[in-house]
């Protein structure tokens, strides 16, 4: 989706900054590095970290933008347990794109990998 | 009022949404009552800090670990742990687990709505949590008893649980997905049609409504653009492990 929205808005964007490796550290997206820097603070859970970051972001952008990444982050907690919890395959596994993306991104090492490719 | 209050109390739908689910919350469910859903609710807001759960978590395998959550009045030990690990160790829930659930006596049609309450109030707290906010109580269970219904054209060969088959959506539940858009996420609690509706209502609120996801610009009713809220989802998927 990522790839996707950049793409059609006409910009570059750096799918390593979603595993942390990312050597721009925006991603190429405005607000990137506090936007990641918010998310990582909310599923650090360090308070004084998530104070830090959060207060980064609003100064840099508005309390409203902030309440929307939260929300954001909010949101794809919820996404991942109940694709883990459930054991559902990713719907379409021969796409050339997500193949490319999760080769990329080193994903296949992940567990719940094996929900979509079954074990030999 | 901080900045962050006030940006917040200009999002009602937000806490409508928040609202509906805790009244949702209290109601006698498909197969868990009332009091075991609000159980089931306390169980997840106690996993994060669990020192068991940590341990598990740390453990290269966690059958290393023997100890078993203290079971409440409401809820088996083993019931307690799968709610706990869905919260903090998601990645490495297997079907043999849920097969062991089931033989405990929680079908997987249940486990199918415990997934739903547990995730659902999960992503609440998260949103709190996020800007700091103190965690809403969780309601007072109503009376009555689990309705027992289940939807029509279930199939079980995706996944651990039963989901209703892509184009197998009826009247009663047409809802629940727009047609040509039954991905697997939203079919994986449609065993129980209303987590489906409150996932829906939450993400509706937090990120986009289904009908809008395949804007990938700019949502008219958003303040971030597709490109950055994508860039905060990759980064939390990523970091919870998340390969679907």
């Amino acid at each position: 989706m990522l790839r996707v929205s950049a793409k059609l808005a006409g910009d570059t964007v750096d799918l390593t900054a979603l595993t942390g490796a990312s050597d721009t550290k925006d991603a190429g997206v405005k607000h990137g590095a506090l936007l990641l820097a918010f998310a990582e603070a909310v599923m650090s859970r360090g308070s004084s970290t998530l104070t830090m970051a959060r207060d980064a972001l609003e100064q840099a952008s508005s309390a409203g933008i902030v309440i929307e990444a939260a929300g954001v982050a909010a949101n794809f907690q919820r996404m991942v347990r109940i694709a883990d919890a459930t054991g559902i395959p990713v719907d379409d596994m021969a796409s050339e794109l997500g193949s490319t993306i999760r080769e990329e991104l080193g994903l296949y090492v992940f567990e719940g990998a094996a929900n979509s490719i079954p074990r030999p | 009022m901080s900045n962050l209050n006030q940006a917040l109390s200009e999002r009602p739908d937000i806490q409508i949404a928040l609202s509906n689910y805790f009244l949702f919350l209290a109601e006698p469910g498909y197969w868990w009552h009332g009091a075991q859903k609000v159980a089931i609710a306390a169980a997840a807001r106690a996993a994060s800090s669990c020192s068991l759960c940590a341990e598990k978590k740390a453990a290269l395998s966690r059958n290393q670990i023997k100890a078993l959550h203290a079971e409440n009045d409401q809820l088996s030990p083993l019931t307690v742990d799968m709610i706990h690990q869905i919260i903090t160790d998601q990645g490495r829930i297997t079907e043999s687990q849920v097969q062991a659930l089931e033989q405990s006596g929680v079908s997987r049609l249940a486990y199918a709505e415990l997934v739903g309450i547990v995730v659902c109030l999960f992503s609440i707290d998260e949103f709190c949590r996020a800007l700091s906010q103190p965690l809403l109580e969780l309601p007072q269970p109503q009376p009555g008893l689990a309705s027992q219904r289940t939807p029509d054209n279930l199939e079980t060969n995706t996944g651990f649980v039963p989901m209703i088959a892509r184009e197998g959506l009826t009247e009663a539940v047409q809802d629940l997905w727009p047609e040509g858009f039954g991905a697997n996420v939203i079919r994986a609690l449609s065993a129980a049609p209303d987590l489906v509706r409150q996932w829906k209502q939450l993400a509706a609120v937090f990120y986009l409504p289904l009908e809008e996801m395949r804007n990938l610009t700019q949502s008219a009713s958003r303040r971030l653009n597709r490109m950055q809220m994508e860039l905060i989802a990759g980064r939390v998927s990523a970091i919870n492990r998340c390969f679907y």
